[in-house]
């Protein structure tokens, strides 16, 4: 950098010329290096004053200007040098010894057995979409991992396993952030300090390269978001091509690494967010152009409609068809799903059995409660203790399948005749069940339930399949006419008790030891509740005439539409570990606490560099502080010059969409309330490290218009060498958290994090 | 009630001079020393009185409304439970807590005081459930007096809102009449519930806000000051009744900070006059409400000062502070910790509000194995248990003497010093090691110890770490302290778990030992404390047993620490978020009223009242902020494409009303789909007042633009007339359930169930 700031500006450019090149180059790099600077290379003046001291400074105009970086040839030049030099540094920092440590580190546990799924085509259930972990699976696959290793507890060692595969592929989805980084960067800013700095801190960052040296999927969604971001920033550069080639490849392409990302974690939909939010203010601007009519500004809109909503859709549509298809083996996840989607794995009980379609007087069937994690509804020779009266006998779910599930169907006045014709059970038919092994009545009353005082007990009663009135219930298919028979399977039953008007009920409450800790039933006066639906889900009838369970076969939307319902209540329900530290989102941008990547000798912390951290904390208040004084200014009419104003405009429009981009992937996790960790921010902190680099650059070039002229531009360079040598600095001391600590805690005085230790919060 | 309307006539020529100062401001009436010079020389000791017809029927419509058979039901009404309790409490003087800020109550209690009803001379006050018969002393009406009185100036306010905005009469009239029809507002302000003086404070602090800006020519002028200082007056009384009312104050700050900001373009004004103009806002809506928010609670605390059912919620130091309960307990104990005192030891910041604990140990031990194979020490069992207990009594004994007794003069504990802890029943001292604890693996074991000869050595060090010690005195200081005990073994503190030992702990609360130090369940502080004065065992524990006390120096909290732990504790500590409730809704319920909120029943008809709005006004409110984002967005487009569709004062006027109404509905609507607490349908009700003003502003508009189109206005009229006969039909045929005064049968109930969602109550005559 330094080097190419001292020996920049001997050749000098005719302005003219270049303002007549292509269209195309116009858009190169170079181009817009000498647009912002181009009054001071027409000026002569501060180019010359940085190499000729000596000479005096010309009056100029009463508005000092933008020193000048580099000249446009070179610009780009040194443009793909940096870049070059970038990523070739970046490759090297997360490749370095990356088979180290040679055994699971955190979350490696989760992903590496995933992957291993994929491999072995096991099916299995996971809160999270499952892109990221079939490119994990098909990275081990095509390395030579077999599938074998269980992946059972972090600290497990490898031994022979082949897992560097699947490392190294993370790890250069994780290099890629650097070049992203620095080429989004000059995208919006056309700055290359701004870019270089930006690049450099995303280089630095000890947290951001810990994350991408292990098998996760981490590095994979920041590099799908950071893909994203770039595509979109680059179609927006062809503005004024619009529908041509490129254009077309850009904004297609944006919506792949949308769905990309969307379809590695949900986090993905941040940058959704963002990238509709972008896309709606440039609407607003093509609709703001008078000289586009309303049909050419309706075709942009529908072009984007088509690439940024239409194609994600069908790309995120699609990694689901390819994860089914490749999961074909019943596994770990059957029981998360319903008994339909279960007869398609091979391997599991339900499949390619048979049963009848229809439910008939005197059949046997087993009832399972709709909703992920229903068990069945299932009674036993066992009274309510004392202390719950009436002492009747117990009737729970349970989720085993077990001969005590099973109930026989009865109508509401008369015993069923078991050999003769079957008449179909219809909705809101009046019914009882009997159970099969006692002999009792399903039955309700008004007596509180044992655990939910609110509700009514349910109860097996009477001797030989006689009870009372109180056996009554109407059977309801939800959203179906009166009358119409109820299906196995399909149907969405409730059981309204008749008397009471409650209807049954289960939930996750489980019943003491006397209950044998299966879960309670209930009769919920609220029949409204979300939680009274059941369906049929076994029936024996020799009457009936069995169908193959396959007309029971989800469609792939089914399955698409359930597993996200499964996903999502996976996703509320995840509650911390055992001992686990997990953390809150005020905690992150102050790097207040780390994760324990690997706990054995060769220790591995994920923290961010907390020198870059800081500074980006310090950077974001420099910004407010900035654009502050600049509204206030110009709202109180202060004048700037023409060339200023475009400058300020432009910087201040990057850091504003950084900004925008770093508060949709950060402050959405201020409400939410389930399990959070340190790992989260990091697709924002990659924002936050962008947005400082265009703040630093802004900040850096409005203070040296403060020095004496002939200082300007060393002072510029000045700054920027500071910037990045601090970095490397940083990242330098840092270095051991990210390629293992060994010896002594921090604490120790021999230890190499002594006096590193900075915050008593870290766990070094 | 003296409106200032209708100028017509009698004040002509002030009138046409200030048409031509300011043109818009033509209904900024005001009884005013008028404009120019030559007209004070004219009428020198004039007044102007000038009443406004409408707003004053209206205003008559609502007090009678909100007043009629308002001792009717004597019964106590939803929360009235807590109201007319907190209300007691506070004319006993005794301490309780409530999540809301105490303004509210505090304006009840003032009503009770006045009429002379003295709580201390009741024997049988219970406000156990809802549906309790007041006792026959209680000044039920008087009290429901206060939101009601206030609530209905509501109606009128709202008038002079739509006024103040510059709406037609026949706009501002719809406005207040939505008001006074909505029997939702109307059931929320008959009863002691927080929101008839809510939505007061609400619209006062709206209308003096507009009042202040139309002042905007006359700035600096005495009634600019009055109507700024009572903008941040009544938004503060807003933010001190429910917390809701911050909104209110966001909607004023921003409204003032915009306004504020199109002043800086204002070439001609000079930096110093926009500096006085910064001053005069800071001062009055910042500086001034935040003094006033602080009073009050200042107020409230001075009220408060007997201990009461709720101390337990607040930490020993500020219960110690209160008279009676804790304090008379641990008034006069020796302030400090010594070698040789007795203490019991309360974990300071309870994980469930309400439901404090002390470290305890009883001669039971662990099990030698537990449920899931782990094994224990089998050592004593330490806990932390939610009663105060003799077995709560623990010694600190210095390591290196044997007595226990506490030396004369004693020796005070200090940060850092090393201790063990000896239970006083069972004299055996506090251990841990490396066992894991019995519900958190993770952490250590905390025993009592008991020495078993196999080789597991007492552990029994601790070290004291003071966490609040400020400045030089490190001394271990009586309640208020707070200290971690580390283990000197393994570096690790003494944590209170939260989680619930099974049957063989007693279902107890787990102790165990944690390597995170540095977190709230680690902190424990002295509440009991007393020095041992007897060498032998059977006199520590006779001592133990009989809680004498020896009077020293009183213990005392300032009334800023008290603050600022209630602030605290009602901002951050919420109770049971998963309380479910039959009659709790989302916000997605409300604005189409989609839902009622059963208050009350009779116990033998099936008369009943219910908080349900009047559907004809909140869906055409709702429908009024959708047309007006529509054709905001329409007439930003059609600007964007080069068209002015309005000129720009009505444009600016337009926005203007958006920023108002529409802003301040979603600020007081949005932030319900954040919170995780139970929701009730009157949390809306603020929305409601937004929402009918956005209403009568839409209706305005639509006549203004509709002015060109044949027959426009006719319709407009009409549209006026037939809503408000709709609403006054629902108004109403739904009053059955706002008075609560009808016995209805089953069928006349199902008949006024229009909505499936709507949920009355039956009584089953016929029982099982």
């Amino acid at each position: 950098m330094e080097n190419n700031s001292s020996e920049k500006t001997h050749k000098r450019k005719n302005v003219h010329k270049q303002n007549a090149e292509t269209t195309e180059e116009q858009r190169s790099p170079g181009k817009f290096l000498n647009a912002s600077e181009r009054s001071i290379i027409d000026d002569e003046t501060s180019v010359q004053a940085e190499h000729s001291k000596e000479r005096d400074n010309k009056p100029k105009d009463h508005f000092r200007t933008i020193p000048a970086l580099v000249d446009p040839i070179r610009g780009n030049v040194l443009y793909c040098i940096l870049l070059f030099t970038l990523t070739v540094t970046s490759l090297i920092t997360r490749l370095y010894n990356i088979e180290n440590p040679p055994h699971v580190c955190w979350d490696e546990t989760h992903f590496g057995k995933m992957g291993s799924w994929y491999i072995k085509r096991t099916f299995f259930f996971d809160v999270h979409p499952p892109l990221g972990k079939m490119l994990i699976g098909l990275a081990g696959y095509l390395t030579g991992y077999d599938g074998e290793f269980p992946f059972s507890k972090p600290g497990d060692e490898y031994g022979e396993t082949r897992y560097v595969g699947m490392r190294v592929f993370c790890a250069l989805l994780g290099a890629a952030l650097v070049p992203l980084a620095y080429m989004s960067t000059w995208l919006l800013s056309r700055s290359l300090t701004a870019s270089l700095i930006a690049g450099t801190l995303v280089l630095f960052d000890t947290g951001t390269l810990t994350l991408s040296r292990h098998i996760l999927l981490d590095p994979i969604l920041m590099f799908f978001i950071m893909a994203a971001t770039y595509s979109l920033l680059k179609f927006l550069s062809y503005k004024d091509r619009s529908f041509s080639l490129v254009w077309w490849f850009w904004l297609s392409a944006t919506g792949v690494f949308l769905a990309a990302s969307i379809g590695v974690k949900f986090v993905g939909l941040f940058v959704i967010l963002l990238a509709g939010y972008t896309t709606v203010e440039d609407l607003w601007q093509l609709l703001g152009d008078q000289k586009l009519t309303l049909a050419v500004i309706f075709k942009h809109f529908l072009a984007r409609a088509i690439c940024l909503i239409i194609l994600p859709a069908v790309c995120y549509l699609f990694f689901f068809a390819i994860h089914f298809k490749v999961l074909s083996n019943s596994g770990s996840g059957d029981g998360f799903y319903s008994s339909a989607f279960q007869s398609q794995l091979i391997g599991n009980k339900l499949y390619n059995v048979s049963m009848p379609e229809y439910i008939a007087y005197g059949s046997l069937l087993t009832l399972k409660q709709r909703r992920t994690g229903g068990a069945y509804l299932h009674s036993h020779w066992h009274l309510y203790p004392e202390e719950f009266p009436p002492r009747q006998q117990q009737v729970t779910t349970y989720s085993h399948k077990d001969e005590n599930n099973v109930w026989r169907m009865k109508q509401a006045t008369e015993e069923p005749d078991v050999t003769g014709y079957p008449h179909l059970v219809k909705n809101g038919d009046l019914i009882r069940l009997e159970h099969i092994t006692t002999k009792r009545n399903l039955h309700s009353h008004h007596e509180p339930a044992p655990i939910t005082k609110r509700h009514f007990q349910v109860s097996g009663y009477g001797t030989d399949g006689m009870g009372d009135a109180n056996d009554v219930w109407q059977i309801e298919i939800v959203g179906a006419p009166h009358g119409s028979p109820i299906q196995t399977v399909r149907s969405k039953l409730r059981l309204i008790h008749y008397h009471v008007k409650c209807a049954l009920f289960s939930h996750d409450k489980k019943l003491p030891k006397w209950g044998w800790e299966q879960l309670e039933v209930t009769c919920n006066p609220n029949v409204k509740d979300n939680r009274v639906f059941w369906s049929v889900e076994e029936v024996i009838d020799p009457r009936l005439p069995n169908v193959s369970f396959e007309v029971y076969l989800p469609s792939l939307m089914e399955k698409f539409v359930e597993s996200h319902a499964v996903m999502t209540q996976g996703n509320s329900g995840l509650k911390p570990r055992e001992g686990e530290v997990t953390s809150r989102p005020w905690q992150w941008p102050i790097d207040f606490r780390g994760q324990i990547f690997s706990g054995k000798e060769f220790r591995i912390y994920l923290l961010g560099n907390p020198v870059i951290f800081w500074s980006i904390l310090i950077i974001f208040g420099m910004y407010f502080l900035v654009i502050g004084i600049n509204a206030v200014r110009q709202q109180r009419g202060v004048q700037r010059s023409q060339e200023l104003r475009e400058f300020d405009q432009r910087m201040m429009g990057a850091a504003w969409w950084f900004l925008i981009a770093w508060a949709l992937h950060y402050l959405p996790f201020w409400p939410m309330t389930r399990v959070l960790y340190f790992h989260h921010y990091f697709p924002a902190f990659l924002y936050s490290a962008m947005f400082a680099g265009v703040v630093l650059d802004y900040v850096i070039i409005k203070l040296s218009l403060g020095v004496p002229k002939g200082l300007a531009i060393s002072f510029y360079h000045w700054c920027v060498g500071v910037i990045v040598s601090g970095s490397s600095y940083s990242f330098y001391i840092f270095h051991p958290m990210t390629y293992g600590m060994a010896g002594p805690l921090a604490a120790d005085e021999n230890s190499m994090m002594h006096r590193l230790k900075w915050l008593d919060s870290w766990d070094i | 009630m003296e409106g200032h309307k209708d100028l017509s006539g009698q004040d002509g020529d002030a009138q046409t001079e200030k048409n031509e100062e300011k043109e818009e401001k033509e209904m900024e009436g005001r009884r005013l020393p008028s404009v120019t010079t030559a007209q004070r020389k004219s009428k020198p000791f004039s007044v102007q009185f000038e009443l406004d017809f409408m707003q004053c029927a209206l205003f008559l419509g609502s007090i009678f409304s909100r007043t009629w058979q308002l001792g009717l039901p004597r019964a106590v009404v939803f929360d009235e439970l807590h109201f007319a309790k907190f209300v007691t409490l506070y004319l006993k003087g005794i301490f309780f807590f409530d999540v809301h800020p105490p303004l509210g109550k505090l304006l009840l209690a003032l009503a009770g005081d006045y009429t002379g009803f003295d709580p201390r001379l009741e024997t049988d006050i219970n406000f156990d459930r809802i549906g309790a018969g007041y006792s026959p002393d209680f000044p039920v009406y008087q009290l429901r007096l206060v939101p009601a009185v206030l609530g209905s100036a509501v109606v009128p306010l709202v008038y002079q809102i739509a006024a103040e905005l510059g709406l037609s009469r026949w706009a501002a009239m719809i406005a207040g009449a939505f008001i006074l029809l909505d029997n939702a507002l109307l059931v929320q302000s008959r009863f002691m519930l927080m929101e008839g003086m809510l939505l007061f404070f609400m619209c006062l602090s709206i209308l003096s806000l507009l009042k202040f800006r139309n002042l905007g020519h006359r700035e600096f002028s005495l009634q600019w000051w009055l109507w700024l200082a009572m903008t941040g007056l009544s938004f503060t009384c807003t933010l001190s009744i429910k917390h809701v009312g911050f909104f209110t104050a966001i909607l004023v700050l921003y409204i003032v900070t915009k306004d504020y900001w199109t002043m800086l373009a204002d070439v001609s004004l000079s930096d110093f006059c926009l500096w006085k103009h910064f001053a005069a806002r800071a001062g009055l809506l910042v500086t001034v409400p935040m003094t006033m928010y602080i009073y009050i609670y200042y107020i409230h605390l001075s009220l408060l000062t007997k201990a009461g059912p709720h101390d337990s919620i607040m930490t020993s130091a500020f219960q110690a502070s209160l008279e009676g309960g804790l304090a008379a307990l641990t008034r006069g104990q020796p302030l400090y910790v010594a070698f040789g005192s007795q203490i019991t030891l309360r974990h300071t910041f309870d994980p469930v509000p309400g439901k404090p604990c002390w470290l305890h140990s009883h001669a039971h031990v662990y099990p030698i194995r537990y449920q899931d194979g782990r094994g224990s020490s089998h050592q004593q069992q330490v806990t932390c248990y939610i009663f105060k207990d003799i077995n709560n009594w623990w010694i600190i004994k210095h390591p290196e003497k044997d007595s226990m007794v506490a030396d004369d003069p004693p020796v005070a504990v200090k940060h850092g010093d090393i201790v063990q802890l000896v239970h006083g029943i069972t004299s055996r001292a506090l251990n841990s090691h490396d066992v894991a604890a019995p519900l958190t693996p993770q952490n250590q074991e905390v025993t009592c110890y008991i020495d078993y000869n196999v080789s597991m050595p007492a552990q029994n060090l601790w070290r004291v770490e003071i966490v609040n010690r400020d400045g030089g005195d490190d001394k271990w200081q009586t309640i208020k302290s707070h200290v971690r005990l580390v283990h000197v073994n393994t570096s690790q503190a003494l944590k209170m778990t939260g989680k619930q030992l099974p049957e063989w702990g007693f279902h107890q609360l787990e102790v165990a030992t944690d390597r995170l130090v540095n977190q709230d369940s680690t902190i424990w502080n002295v509440e009991e404390h007393r020095y041992t004065r007897t060498p032998d065992k059977d006199g520590q524990i006779r001592d133990l047993s009989q809680a004498e006390m020896i009077p020293l120096e009183p213990t005392h909290l300032s009334f800023f620490d008290k603050f600022l732990e209630l602030q605290y504790r009602i901002l951050f500590i919420q109770g049971d978020t998963e309380m479910e409730h039959k009659y709790s809704s989302t916000p997605l319920d409300w604005p189409l009223s989609s839902k009622n909120l059963a208050y009350w029943m009779h116990p033998v008809t099936n008369a009943q009242i219910h908080l349900l709005g009047n559907p004809v006004v909140w869906i055409a409110g709702t429908l009024s902020i959708i047309i007006y984002a529509g054709l905001f967005f329409f007439y930003l487009m059609r600007q964007k494409r080069g068209f002015q569709d309005l000129p720009t004062n009505e444009w600016h006027q337009f926005v203007f009303i958006g920023d108002l109404l529409v802003i301040g509905y979603l600020l007081h609507y949005l932030p319900f789909f954040l919170t995780d607490s139970t929701l009730f349908l009157h949390n809306y009700l603020p929305c409601v007042i937004f929402k009918v003003l956005a209403l009568a502003s839409v209706i305005d508009h639509l006549d203004i633009i509709l002015y060109r189109v044949p027959h426009g206005s006719v319709i407009v009229r009409y549209t006026i007339l037939a809503l408000l006969m709709t609403a006054s039909w629902t108004f109403y045929r739904l009053s059955v359930f706002t008075y609560g005064n009808v016995d209805l049968t089953a069928e006349q109930i199902t008949s006024l169930a229009w909505r499936e969602s709507w949920d009355f109550l039956v009584h089953l005559r016929v029982g099982f």
